[in-house]
């Protein structure tokens, strides 16, 4: 039941609901002077394990600290943020989309065939 | 590249109308900046835009601030000896800034915001239908 298309989604998930928190973090911070936004990484993780067919040594989730963009109060670019918030959100409707596919797979493998 | 490109694009164009709506800000809040009589007067901030181009064909990705350039022209001197940045001879640098220019600005800056931010929330809507084809 655990095989490989479901550890990749769990994993995808906990990445994507990481990374809502960074956002949410960015956001609460963004009159905070010299606050620096972070962001996080794990797709590079996920596409090298799926590549090696195996999740098991997998690294966990990266929390990066951007420095391209200024505001003049401190680096957090709101526009940006809400950008990636939507993007995450779309993601996370995949990742569920795919679960929902692949348990609704096994539902059908277990019923067998109906006479 | 990355998934969900419009949401990039349109966020580009957010982050250009905000630009341009603080550097319209910037010029109104000059709207009163005097300078001596023989110094560089203040110059409204005039944003460039420019397109981010794809790589090898397909549609662009989105915009972006190329420069920030200044208002050209010959500033007004005008003679008031009481100013107390005035010269030896009482004159004054007025600044440089087209107020009705910059107001009209102002409500292209909103509008265009606006756009983009609305191409944002069509272009989720649209996603998440795609994401509903063949859910049952």
């Amino acid at each position: 039941m655990n095989d490989l298309t479901m550890q990749a989604i769990e994993y995808a998930l906990d990445g994507l609901n990481l990374r809502s928190e960074i956002i949410s973090n960015n956001v609460a911070n963004a009159e905070v002077p010299g606050f620096t936004a972070s962001h996080v990484s794990f797709e590079r993780h996920l596409a090298d394990a799926l590549e090696r067919e195996s999740l098991d040594s997998i690294a966990g989730p990266t929390v990066i600290r951007k420095a391209d963009v200024f505001n003049g109060i401190n680096e957090v670019s709101l526009e940006d943020e809400m950008v990636e918030m939507i993007r995450t959100g779309l993601l996370r409707d995949a990742m569920v989309s795919a679960y929902n596919f692949k348990t609704n797979q096994l539902r059908t493998a277990m019923k067998g065939v109906v006479a | 590249m990355s998934a969900f490109t419009t949401l990039d694009i349109a966020g580009s164009g957010m982050h250009v109308s905000r630009f341009w709506l603080d550097t319209i800000s910037h010029n109104l809040a000059n709207v009163n900046t005097v300078r001596g009589g023989n110094e560089e007067p203040f110059r409204a901030q005039m944003v460039v835009a420019r397109e981010r181009l794809a790589t090898a064909g397909g549609p662009g990705r989105g915009v972006e601030v190329a420069a920030v350039m200044r208002q050209p022209g010959e500033p007004t001197r005008v003679f008031d000896p009481d100013h107390p940045s005035a010269d030896a001879q009482g004159y004054v640098t007025m600044p440089l800034v087209d107020l009705a220019g910059q107001m009209t600005d102002l409500i292209l800056a909103t509008r265009s915001y606006q756009m983009n931010v609305q191409v944002l929330q069509d272009a989720r809507e649209a996603y998440q239908t795609a994401l509903r084809i063949g859910q049952r």
